[in-house]
């Protein structure tokens, strides 16, 4: 059929129409252009043909167009593109995260163009520069010795240097709070863009179920996954959800994308957003534990094996059947966050888990409900004699599932097929009305009915026992067993189909259902910001436990996070302080180098006399003869060795056994101690007084065998001279040297005199060569708390080339992290531009659009006026003569 | 197929460039001010660690020299100081009285002797004086002592005496004690001693009483007459190592005792040791000054420990010990003297206790000249004549001696002079390297600079450009 006489209007208002939508198209698409994420819109118009034979037609018409219809508008994407996009953007995210906050520490520990250039520093170097300050104070010192002004002088530059450790210390520690505090929002941003995804995605369902493709919250939505891509490696897939029969809505699923390069773990496929559900990602947290206390029995965890001693040891623990230890009963272990102890974990303070471990939580809707992941198998059939697990756990022939006992028909005359009980006539009744309502409200019911007709042709009660008939009102079976989590279900699901000869077909089908549960995240499940900030957090490099490169991340000791460079600045500031305390005490010695004492000579005049001790005289069996005792270990006798460690409580073994050198067990020796438990005992050099001035613990101070000089210049703090676990943040002056002049200059005393020369100077020539030119190992191990770390040295070096090696190692990092970053900022851009190419607005296309509708809007409005001008020719000018 | 190039795609890589363009420019801009080819260790690791350990060597090559100056400043001073000793030594030898008395030792020249005796005195004094000089607030010739005066004319302490009463069992305290006991050891009580008869020198026992010549077996003990009664002839037996000054503190001029230091004799100590002393005691000390003590200085000759122990050549030894270049210490026995007389006959004599110090020897030579008798210039014995004689030699040679050491330190002196011009040197080389290393050419900075710039102000342009022309304005509906 033609098209009607008015039928040209409606093509020419359809066309003009047409024009106008593409026209509000590309206004939009102008109007965008500055909007983030927006994708162009293109309009689909078709050609409007009505269709189907016409009964009634005249030969020779013509079937035509009836115009243009707008069918839809729709947006141009590239799903490779943006799979590209935001896996090269996390990698973007986790480079930047790590060139974020190895900037931070540079700002701390980069001394390139620090210092203060006006004093001749050159702009080079700030702590490195003090330590060189340091020893050209001793060498002043040594030139100067016995003079006040150039002790003091040495005094304030080690205060000066320690006060740069303790400000760069301070000042990572601070940086390794930002950065928590970054994670902390990244993690929140992150439940954000998933929350947000997953309300955008219901939104979309429901425009989606209206015919509604909602570009503008696609755009939306992925410009939110865009920005979590950043954050997490993520990997988005689009899937249908069938919503009612025949209709299919769109489902976006975002899933981690697979970061942990060990192929057994699959947590790093996690679910995140499925549809309508989200997850959130968590910080774990674990309540703070109290120190185990040897005098405080509620701190050990067992008891022993008599079953009420508590124990802290878990080698004296009594265990059960299953090598578990028992729990001690009135243990304690909590710290709530007033800092009192508890036992109950919910009032415990809880802390972020030292290695900042993550987990995903379930997925929920938006009212609460928790994801249910159904996976259905493939149907497959199934031979009427197979035998199947009924779901009781019997084993029945498939046809059997689609039975029903057998029963019988109600026979007034047969009281035991009747299913009621009427008490006033005290007879069987059929049917409900007529039975007696018993006490709790209910029907009576007949105690002899036997419904079921027996296998053995007998009446029964119990329908186990009563004979299977089919049920032809059966279709479908399900099988439910539970699954291997709380709330999970397996379902075996067997239908039937009756055929045309009267049998069945059977079909089984396995569907699981599966409830989702908080997912715990392994250690390099993730990647993008949010990992580079976990690693920077707790990346230890040499510093990392054995074990942990052992079970957790075998690379974990070649990276290096904010703990790496708070360590080695420890460990630099505890080897400068153990080596500076260790040159700053010892005994007195002669010129030969022998321990000397006090004593007298004819005279009456003190001098100084060499400490002796009794060895065996070989010559003379029985008896003992006095040894001199020489500073250098070596250069005693085999028998004075023994001697000095029989008389500590020491022998050989152990002293190897626990790297003690000769030094130490001299000392030890010379101070009266004796090896009690692993240490040299009394440890304290003054008397330790209770209250009232009784002496609660000697001293050695009163009982030494030499001449005791000098004494701790570094502690840990600076009203103390404890130099125990010290750090760079924590080492200080020790009290005793900031109130008096404690270096000791020398410890050689001319022949038979009781103290060096006023200007010797060998010990501070030796302090001076300490802190410029002698090399150490630092080695990991050395550091308090790091005994499992790595034994290998991290440097053979001076205190400055440890210095700067710690900027040589930062600034390599820094370097590879930029040059990747850069790498991939370039590819990502690559990419985007790509991306732009596909989504993006450009003017000229637009321009070209404007142009395109406005010429159709004019060439519609031209038809019209063509068409009405004809129909103005047929209507009032046919059939007119002039 | 021909990317689409849209103009959201064009902002975007013209803002990814431009951003370079700026950074370039930003990095062009901080080379000029800061005139540093890197500033931080992450532009580049290896030159910045190589910098670092280039300027630590020269903060450590200028500490070396400003104490290389310092040392070369002390024994510059030192050296003063010995110049100063040697005039006077020379201007002694030179002293007309001093010459007519070695001249004439056996012919008085009268009361300029005593005068000269005074002179030499004082000289000695002098010389003391001269090696207790300071450089700085230290004492420069007290080795390692530097904070005390090296030479000092102290109360002559006695060496025998023995503090509190005297424990005839201490084998220390024998000296105290003058009898041997009859029971063995030492005692102080006559009636405990062992006993011994005095014997007659002169008794031959193959001579009868009434043989000519004959003479008594013994000597009496009071009246030393001979005596045939043995009896009269029994003493309590002395104890040889008796020192009857074992009770007092110090010793006089005369070798007398006494507990009060006024009256003591003034003699020469260097850092507590008396100067002229053979006692063991003091003697290990000395030597230790001499031998033992260092006082080591790092002044860049590659100052290294091997085992706790530094490895002395690589260190400056800064100690310079008063008593090495004063001549030494102690006293020589058994110097034989010979005086030959008007007549040309030669008398000779030994003795004993001359000393090796040259500032002790001049001292010694002034009190036997104020021994002289005041008119006619005679000595005061002939000891006093001997012994001058042998002082008057070790003073010829301890000025040899004198001028050996004066030169030693010259070397030392030259030594430190060169090691300033070498530090002198390895500062400036050093210098020289790190800025090589570290500073960048200024002009090629500038260009560098002046380029980024030129290119920032053309990918601003090309901006422009970008966001201006587009089909919107060339069309015309």
């Amino acid at each position: 059929m033609g098209i009607g006489t008015f039928g040209s209007f409606t093509q020419a208002r359809l066309a003009i129409y047409a024009a106008q939508t593409g026209i509000t198209v590309t206004g939009n698409n102008i109007s965008n252009i500055n909007t983030e994420g927006y994708t162009r819109q293109r309009l689909n118009q078709v050609s409007l043909y009505a269709s189907g034979a016409d009964r009634y037609y005249a030969e020779g018409d013509v079937r035509t167009g009836q115009g243009a219809l707008v069918k839809s508008l729709s947006q141009i994407r590239s799903p490779y593109l943006d799979i590209r996009y935001r896996t090269l953007n996390a990698q973007l995210g986790y480079a930047d995260g790590r060139l974020d906050v190895l900037n931070e520490i540079q700002q701390i520990l980069d001394e390139v163009g620090a210092g203060d250039e006006s004093k001749g520093e050159g702009g080079f170097g700030v702590l490195g520069l003090e330590l060189s300050k340091l020893a050209e104070a001793f060498e002043n010192l040594v030139d100067q010795t016995g003079h006040q002004e150039y002790d003091n002088t040495v005094r304030q530059i080690a205060k000066n240097l320690i006060s740069k450790f303790n400000s760069y210390a301070n000042k990572l520690e601070e940086v390794r709070n930002n950065t928590v505090s970054k994670l902390e929002q990244n993690v929140e941003e992150v439940n954000g863009y998933l929350t947000t995804i997953r309300e955008l995605n219901e939104e979309i369902r429901k425009s989606e179920i209206h015919g509604d493709p909602a570009l503008e919250l696609r755009d939306e939505r992925n410009l939110q996954i865009d920005k979590l891509s950043e954050l997490i490696d993520i990997k988005v897939i689009y899937t249908e959800e069938e919503i009612a029969a025949g209709l299919k809505v769109e489902k976006l699923n975002i899933y981690l994308d697979n970061a942990n390069p060990d192929t057994t773990v699959l947590t790093d496929e996690s679910l995140l957003v499925s549809g309508v559900y989200g997850a959130q990602l968590r910080l774990d947290q674990v309540p703070v534990k109290r120190e185990i206390d040897p005098n405080d029995d509620s701190t050990w965890p067992y008891v022993k094996p008599d079953g009420f001693t508590p124990t802290p040891n878990r080698d004296e623990a009594w265990e059960d059947a299953d090598g578990n230890p028992m729990p001690n009963p009135g243990y304690v272990p909590y710290l709530t966050a007033d800092g009192k102890p508890t036992a109950n974990l919910a009032d415990a303070q809880k802390v972020y888990d030292p290695n900042y471990s993550m987990s995903i939580t379930k997925l929920k809707n938006k009212v609460g409900e928790i994801y249910v992941a159904i996976e259905k198998g493939t149907v497959k059939p199934v031979s009427d004699t197979d035998t199947v697990d009924d779901g009781t756990g019997k084993m029945v022939l498939v046809s059997q599932l689609f039975t029903v006992p057998a029963t019988r028909k109600q026979d007034p005359n047969d009281p035991t097929t009747l299913p009621y009980w009427n008490d006033t006539d005290k007879k069987a009744v059929a049917k409900k009305a007529d039975a007696t309502i018993g006490a709790d409200g209910k029907p009576m019911a007949n105690p002899d009915y036997q419904p079921y007709l027996g296998t053995d042709g007998n009446p029964t009660k119990d329908p186990d026992k009563a004979k299977r008939v089919n049920d032809p009102n059966a279709h479908s079976y399900t099988v439910e067993t539970p699954g291997e989590n709380e709330g999970d279900k397996n379902l075996m699901i067997y239908k039937r189909t009756k055929l045309s000869n009267g049998h069945y077909a059977y079909t089984r089908q396995v569907v699981t259902q599966r409830v989702s549960q908080k997912v715990q995240l392994d250690d390099n499940d993730l990647t993008g910001k949010i990992q580079a900030q976990r690693e920077m957090l707790t990346e230890q490099g040499e510093f990392t436990d054995r074990d942990v490169i052992a079970n957790v991340d075998e690379n974990a000791g070649g990276k290096r996070g904010i703990p790496y460079y708070q360590r080695t600045l420890d460990l630099l500031a505890n080897q400068f302080a153990k080596v500076m305390n260790e040159a700053n005490q010892g005994f007195l010695t002669d010129d030969k180098g022998n321990y000397i004492t006090k004593g007298t000579n004819v005279a009456g005049e003190e001098i100084g006399v060499a400490v002796t001790i009794a060895v065996p005289d070989p010559g003379n069996p029985g008896n003992t003869v006095d040894e001199k005792i020489n500073s250098d270990w070596e250069k005693n006798s085999a028998a004075v060795q023994d001697a000095i460690l029989a008389g500590i409580g020491l022998d050989a073994d152990t002293m190897k056994a626990k790297g003690l050198s000769g030094k130490n067990v001299m000392d030890a020796y010379l101070k009266g101690q004796t090896w009690q438990n692993g240490k040299f005992v009394p440890e304290n050099q003054e008397d330790i007084l209770a209250e009232d001035g009784t002496v609660l613990e000697p001293g050695w101070g009163n009982n030494a065998k030499g001449i005791f000089r000098g004494g701790v210049l570094f502690s840990n703090n600076p009203g103390n001279d404890d130099p125990s676990g010290i750090t760079a943040a924590n080492i200080s002056i020790s009290n005793t040297w900031d109130r008096t002049h404690l270096l000791v200059c020398d410890y050689e005393c001319p022949p038979g005199m009781l103290e060096p020369a006023s200007g010797a100077s060998d010990n501070i020539r030796h302090f001076q060569y300490l802190v410029s030119g002698q090399k150490f190992d630092f080695i990991p191990t050395d550091l308090d708390g790091y005994g499992n770390a790595s034994g290998v040295p991290m440097l053979n070096g001076t205190f400055f080339e440890m210095w700067n090696n710690i900027g040589t190692t930062l600034g390599e990092d820094q370097s590879h992290t930029d040059t990747v970053l850069n790498a991939h900022y370039k590819n990502l851009l690559s990419v985007d531009t790509s991306r732009d190419s596909v989504s993006s607005v450009d003017f000229n296309d637009e321009a070209m659009n404007l142009m395109m509708y406005s010429k159709s809007y004019n060439a519609a409005c031209r038809l019209m006026t063509t068409i009405d001008s004809v129909l103005d020719k047929l209507i009032n000018n046919t059939g007119m003569t002039t | 197929m021909i990317p689409r190039m849209t103009t959201v795609g064009t902002l975007k890589n013209y803002r990814y460039s431009l951003n370079g363009s700026n950074n370039t420019m930003t990095k062009a801009m901080s080379t000029v001010l800061t005139r540093r080819l890197f500033n931080s260790y992450a532009e580049d690791p290896a030159l910045a660690t190589r910098c670092f350990q280039i300027r630590n060597s020269y903060w450590k090559a200028q500490s070396q020299l400003n104490v290389n100056e310092s040392l070369r400043h002390k024994y510059d001073v030192a050296w003063e100081s010995m110049s100063n000793m040697s005039t006077d030594l020379y201007a002694l030898a030179e002293d007309t009285a001093y010459t007519s008395v070695i001249r004439s030792l056996s012919d008085p020249t009268g009361p300029g002797r005593t005068a000269l005796g005074q002179s030499l005195s004082s000289k000695a004094k002098d010389l003391a004086q001269i090696m207790n000089g300071r450089y700085g607030e230290n004492y420069i010739f007290s080795g390692a002592d530097t904070l005390n005066a090296p030479f000092t004319w102290d109360a002559y302490k006695n060496p025998a005496y023995i503090e509190g009463t005297p424990d005839a069992a201490n084998p220390d305290h024998i000296a105290a004690f003058p009898y041997e006991a009859a029971a063995g050891g030492v005692t102080d009580v006559e009636a405990d001693a062992a006993t011994e008869v005095l014997k007659n020198p002169k008794y031959v026992d193959t001579l009868k009483p009434g043989d000519e010549g004959y003479q008594p077996q013994y000597l009496h003990k009071d009246t030393g007459e001979p005596t045939d009664v043995e009896a009269d002839a029994t003493v309590p037996k002395k104890n040889e190592k008796y020192d009857p000054t074992t009770s007092f503190k110090y010793l006089k001029s005369d070798g007398t005792g006494t507990n009060d230091e006024t009256e003591a004799a003034k003699v020469l100590y260097y850092r507590g040791v008396r100067v002229d002393s053979n006692e063991p005691a003091d003697v290990e000390k000395m030597e230790y000054f001499l031998k033992g003590e260092s006082k080591y200085i790092d002044v860049g000759l590659g100052h290294k420990e091997t085992d706790g122990e530094v490895v002395s050549s690589t260190v400056f030894d800064s100690s310079l010990q008063g008593i090495y270049f004063s001549g030494g210490y102690g006293t020589r026995d058994g110097v034989k003297v010979e005086i030959e007389d008007d007549e040309g006959n030669i008398e000779t004599m030994v003795v004993d206790n001359i000393p090796n110090n040259i500032i002790s020897v001049v001292s010694e030579m002034g009190e036997i000249l104020q021994r002289c008798r005041k008119d006619d210039g005679a000595w005061d014995s002939k000891e006093d004549q001997f012994r001058f004689k042998a002082l008057v030699d070790q003073f010829e040679k301890g000025c040899s001696s004198f001028r050996e050491r004066w030169t030693e330190m010259d070397t030392q002196s030259g030594f430190l002079r060169d090691n300033s011009e070498l530090l002198t040197d390895t500062k400036d080389s050093l210098q020289q390297q790190y800025m090589e290393l570290e500073d960048a050419d200024p002009a090629a900075a500038i260009s560098d600079f002046m380029f980024a710039r030129y290119c920032y102000d053309a990918a601003l342009k090309v901006g422009n450009s970008v966001l201006s022309q587009s089909l919107m304005d060339y069309m015309n509906l």
